[in-house]
């Protein structure tokens, strides 16, 4: 029988990939409902669209933390 | 959503500055709207979010080389690129083409040859509304220099690119030159009442639509304190290069024609912030003032200058700083003479001031041994000539015997043939003095000049005059100049120059256009004119009428108390040592020998510290590789007296010692080396004794024979006493090593001035101010140091290793990504690129696991703390003369002790976080000057000497320690080329890693590996600061078992007092004599005391 999921795919580059995984990871040893539907392939995502926003929020931030602000010296 | 996570894989990688600069500009528009009045909006639609989509995306592109970087943007409008970044905006950007069209116009009348007609005003008004599109209003906020954007600033590139214009038409037409210049004034005239109002309607909108908190971050907290809208632009505004900003910050356009002179000026009194390609900004500090005073810079000179060179009037704030900071600094002069210590002064009233200060009363000698001839007022103080540096000669400054004046014979020297000293009789090296030697003809007069014409309060001659031959081809002129400088008189040295120079159309228009003031010049011959007033004004600096100052003197227990109460009572004590009188001390006959020549930017810097005849203490900042450890050497010689020198390892003692007798006569038992192994004394009365910080400021029991050396240094007064590497040094360390050794003239030397932990503030008390900084760029220029080609290859990391490096904590995250299979691919790559093209490449790896690595499944040679000295001599031999070696990997170790001269590529593929001071030091290993040509690979890339690649694995933290560690050179002016693929890296054979199976194995590998074998290494050198340092944080690790490191003949009791008893005699001389011939073989102890 054919089950149908709404879903929002997520098209990345691998090391996005395994950040959002990592997410998806800590997301359920927490004990909250995992947000990856389906793993596609090396650069391509199938996720909860409720979590879209969350998940771009989260990604910026960590993102973030690996660029050098220029503010850090001064 | 695609495009969303386009972007967002893309955000983070983009290039750190402009991505900050853009969002900052993004911030302050969101709260700025800008509205421009358009007559065709719709072309600037698109155009707008073209631009901003490859801002945003393609950020790289900023970092792009200079050259292209300032095609594209010269072919775009200054206007349109500025509010192009600002799409974030909500208020549309409409930017008007008919704006545009008539900034070009604008320009383009400027240096028309007859005057144009002038839009009506009101359509003028219109067209230059409130903020954005007048390029004029905006100067000061677009003249930032962006720090790590390539990108030279628009305004930068249009006015560079229009000058060669103006003097094309000039020489066209001179008949109507004076015509011209009397619109250009009127027209500026113009603009700048236009501009007035812009910057009111500006001002207000600023104070009313902006959110002053956001004004600290990024760049947008320049467009506060910088707002210099309330500032009047000088009429002639174009040709002065500084803004100068009411906190001290200053501008310079180093495009300016009169950049270099500029420089030079601001070098002395302020301290460089960056110095990019075109773009330089400088600040005012209490530092840089005092270190300004005492060079010998007097207030209102600095004052008059600054407000010369500034494009607008000199803020009241900065006036006042600098009279503020200068008024105390520098008036009181703590002087050692005749072995008795005054405190000497110009002004009276300071001295009486601070005798009335009970400590420094108590610590003053009255009567006692005060020669009868000088006289003494009721106050007791005596009055005395001023010092000059008449009599003194440099070693090495001139062949032709003594000078009078230090700032003549920084001119002189072009009288030999110079020989590098690097590369003997190598005649392209010459040439590069000879390109460099006009200039500094000028910068020394000038300084004179300008001092001199400052403290005379004259206002005919304008500093600008100073300038006028200059040549925009200079450098390129120089080199056909004969040697004409030094056959002249000295008090025209650069006479022939000139007069050749003067028929150049492009000297007659600059001269023209900028002697608008002066009335009694005549336009045919300003050059020669204006040259007699000069070179009267420098001989005026050069003969002054002997001053006076004032002094009295203190007793010698009490000369801590008055310094430290001196400097409580906020009259900084500068430090001055008069060797030439000082008889007490015995004179150490050194000299340098007669073939070493001084490069002019070490010329420059010494007659900084020797300018006024005495010994001034110091700091010194020159590039690694460009000749610090002669600076040093020729100080000696100058001083001629007891030297200890100080340095961080005993690799870099073995280096001082054997550079004083290669650029020195002193002779061979004058040097000695007092380190972990090797104890001596030099022989006679004075000498040279080398050291480390370590083994001056050991607190423990010490050895015997440690103890009597020691006993020995303490117990001498030292004429001087040099620092090599001050940065390094903690100020503790500084502290005890100073009460030790009593030395009367200090000089630091270093090339790198900064330090994650900000504690070299305290060295400007301990040692001294900083005397003299070298521009980096300008160096590498004129050939001194070698021009290096900067990249950083981003690797990506694979995903196995990405998933890892989630998942794991600090320490282990980056054993993952140095050992990114990808890094090492790329290493591989640029290794054996490099190799083909015949370079000498150095690998440097911080993280030993990754280092010994790399090494073996490369199949290179290592070197790291572990390795033994002698390995380590036989990999550098084979590394330095074996054609089959071409590379070898480096530890920590390499950066700063170990001279490789050969290298010209570098590959950094692990490093110490975000030190910029290693980055710094690194690229320092491949600085020195290359001879050009050689090596091999001179046909692929003429356009760089030398090769600096940092390897970086992308989306790690290393991208962000990478950004942090190049702000140092990117402030040096030096930029980093982002290399995000390289090519042909696939089709390269027997590729490391390249299948998945093996990456993973490797994983595995790395995650296996225990703590300690990616631990940092320590090299058991026990005089290395660095290692010192390094031991700290490593000694809370576990350790499985204690390791000690010493010799044979330590751990079998050779240091102790017994063995010395056998030491004596005859077998310590044979020692001596064997240690003598052989360097590292002679570490062998040579006995105690002597």
């Amino acid at each position: 029988m054919v089950k149908a999921r709404k879903g929002t795919l997520l098209e990345c580059d691998p090391a996005v990939k395994q950040i959002v995984q990592d997410l998806d990871n800590k997301k359920s040893e927490a004990g909250e409902k995992r947000f990856i539907l389906e793993d596609l392939d090396e650069t391509h995502l199938f996720i909860d669209p409720c979590e879209v926003e969350w998940l771009q929020k989260r990604l910026d931030e960590i993102l973030e933390e690996n660029t050098y602000r220029f503010d850090d010296v001064a | 959503m695609s495009r969303r996570s386009t972007r967002l894989t893309t955000g983070p990688t983009a290039a750190p500055f402009p991505s900050t600069a853009a969002a900052s500009t993004a911030r302050r528009a969101r709260r700025r709207p800008i509205v421009v009045e358009s007559d065709s909006g719709q072309d600037a639609g698109p155009l707008d979010a073209e631009s901003s989509d490859s801002d945003g995306n393609a950020a790289p592109r900023n970092r792009r080389s200079p050259l292209q970087s300032k095609q594209s943007v010269s072919s775009r409008p200054p206007a349109q690129l500025r509010d192009a970044r600002r799409t974030d905006d909500p208020p549309v950007i409409v930017l008007s083409s008919s704006t545009e069209e008539e900034e070009e116009e604008d320009k383009d009348d400027v240096y028309n040859d007859s005057p144009p007609p002038l839009p009506p005003p009101s359509r003028r008004r219109r067209a230059r509304p409130a903020s954005s599109d007048s390029e004029d209003a905006e100067e000061p906020l677009t003249k930032k220099p962006r720090r790590a954007s390539k990108v030279p600033p628009p305004q930068s590139s249009s006015a560079a690119a229009r000058k060669p214009d103006s003097q094309r038409r000039a020489v066209a037409k001179p008949a109507r030159l004076v015509q011209r210049q009397a619109w250009i004034f009127s027209e500026t005239d113009n603009d700048d009442d236009n501009n007035d109002e812009a910057f009111a309607t500006n001002g207000n909108s600023l104070a009313s639509t902006l959110d002053l908190e956001h004004f600290g971050q990024g760049i947008s907290r320049l467009f506060q304190i910088g707002d210099m809208s309330g500032f009047e632009l000088k009429p002639d505004h174009a040709m002065r290069p500084l803004w100068v900003y009411g906190d001290g910050r200053i501008i310079l356009e180093a495009f300016s024609p009169i950049a270099e002179h500029a420089q030079d000026f601001l070098i002395a009194v302020s301290e460089p912030v960056t110095r990019p390609m075109r773009m330089h900004e400088y600040r005012l500090t209490e530092y840089s003032l005092y270190a300004a005073v005492s060079v010998g810079l007097e207030t209102d000179a600095i004052i008059e200058v600054l407000n010369r060179l500034s494009k607008s009037a000199l803020p009241a704030a900065v006036s006042d700083f600098v009279r503020e900071h200068t008024a105390r600094c520098g008036k009181v002069k703590l002087v050692l003479k005749k072995n008795r210590y005054w405190i000497e002064s110009a002004d009276e009233t300071v001295l009486r001031l601070l005798l009335r200060d009970k400590e420094v009363r108590q610590a003053r000698l009255l009567g006692a041994g005060i020669d009868d001839d000088v006289d003494g007022d009721e106050d007791g103080l005596l009055t005395e000539r001023a010092p000059d540096a008449e009599g003194l000669t440099f070693p090495g400054f001139s062949l032709n015997g003594p000078k009078d004046e230090p700032e003549k014979k920084v001119a002189k020297p072009t009288a030999a043939p110079s020989k590098a000293p690097l590369g003997p009789d190598e005649p392209t090296v010459g040439e590069g003095f000879f390109h460099s030697e006009g200039m500094d003809d000028l910068d020394a007069d000038a300084d004179a000049a300008a001092q001199a014409a400052a403290a005379n309060g004259l206002d005919g001659i304008d500093l600008f005059d100073l300038f006028d031959d200059y040549d925009p081809n200079a450098d390129d002129s120089d080199v056909d100049r004969p040697a004409a400088a030094p056959e002249s008189p000295p008090p025209l040295p650069k006479a022939p120059a000139t007069t050749s120079k003067s028929g150049s159309p492009a000297v007659t228009t600059f001269t023209s256009v900028i002697t608008v003031d002066q009335v009694d010049e005549t336009p045919e011959s300003p050059t020669a004119n204006l040259y007699a007033s000069l070179t009267d004004q420098a001989q005026q600096q050069a003969q002054p009428p002997p001053a006076t100052v004032r002094t009295f003197e203190i007793a010698k227990p009490a000369v801590d108390t008055v310094k430290r109460r001196c400097a409580e009572l906020s009259y900084p004590t500068l430090e001055e040592y008069d060797f030439r009188q000082d008889a007490r001390n015995p004179d150490l006959d050194i000299d340098l020998r007669a073939s070493t020549r001084l490069r002019p930017y070490q010329e420059k810097s010494l007659s900084k510290m020797f300018g006024n005849g005495r010994a001034r203490s110091g700091i010194i900042v020159l590039p690694c590789g460009a000749g610090k450890t002669l600076v040093g050497v020729t100080a000696a010689c100058t001083i001629k007296k007891s030297c200890l020198v100080l340095c961080t390892s005993s690799v870099s003692v073995e280096q001082w010692a054997r550079e004083f007798r290669t650029w020195s006569t002193v002779k061979e038992g004058q040097v000695a080396k007092f380190t972990q192994n090797e104890k001596e004394t030099f022989v006679g009365d004075a000498g040279i004794m080398i050291s480390t910080y370590t083994m001056m400021s050991f607190s423990g029991k010490r050895a015997y024979d440690a103890q009597q050396i020691l006993d020995f240094i303490t117990s001498r007064e030292w004429g001087f006493l040099l620092l090599d590497e001050v940065h390094v040094v903690p100020a503790e360390m500084f502290r005890k090593v100073l009460t030790i050794a009593a030395a009367h003239a200090k000089l630091g030397l270093t090339a790198t001035l900064v330090r994650e932990d900000d504690k070299i503030g305290n060295l400007n008390y301990l040692i001294g101010p900083k005397l003299y900084e070298a521009n980096w760029m300008d160096l590498a220029r004129k050939g001194h140091i070698a021009t290096v080609q900067c990249a950083e290859v981003w690797c990506p990391m694979t995903t196995e290793f990405y998933r890892e490096y989630l998942r794991e904590k600090s320490r282990k995250r980056q054993m993952l990504f140095v050992m990114n299979p990808r890094k090492l691919q790329a290493c591989q790559f640029l290794i054996d690129y490099h190799e083909t093209r015949g370079d000498k490449t150095i690998v440097f790896s911080d993280n030993v696991f990754a280092l010994k690595h790399y090494a073996t499944r490369l199949a290179k040679p290592y070197i790291y703390g572990g390795t033994s000295p002698a390995e380590r001599l036989r990999i550098l031999t084979q590394f330095q003369h074996n054609p089959a070696i071409n590379t070898i990997f480096l530890s920590k170790v390499g950066d700063t002790s170990i001279d490789i001269p050969e290298a010209t590529c570098l590959i950094q593929i692990s490093s110490h976080y975000g030190s910029r001071r290693q980055e710094a030091q690194r690229l320092g290993r491949i600085l020195r000057a290359k001879k050009r040509g050689a090596g091999g690979g001179a046909g692929v890339g003429v356009e760089a000497d030398a090769f600096f690649y940092s390897l970086v694995s992308k989306d790690t933290e290393e991208v962000r320690y990478a950004s942090k560690r190049q702000q140092f050179l990117i402030d040096q002016g030096y930029h980093f080329q982002i290399i995000t693929k390289l090519d042909g890296i696939s089709e390269l054979p027997d590729l490391v890693y390249s299948s998945r199976a093996a990456q993973i194995e490797l994983l595995n590998t790395v995650l296996v590996a225990g703590d300690y074998d990616d631990e940092d290494d320590l090299p058991d050198d026990k005089d290395d600061l660095e290692a010192w340092r390094y031991r700290a944080p490593a000694a809370s690790a576990p350790a499985a078992s204690v390791r000690t490191a010493a010799t044979l003949q330590s751990i079998s009791g050779g240091d102790s007092i017994a063995y010395l008893e056998f030491g004596r005699g005859n077998g310590a001389q044979i020692a001596a004599m064997a240690g003598a011939g052989s360097g590292r073989r002679g570490k062998r102890r040579k006995g105690g005391g002597r």
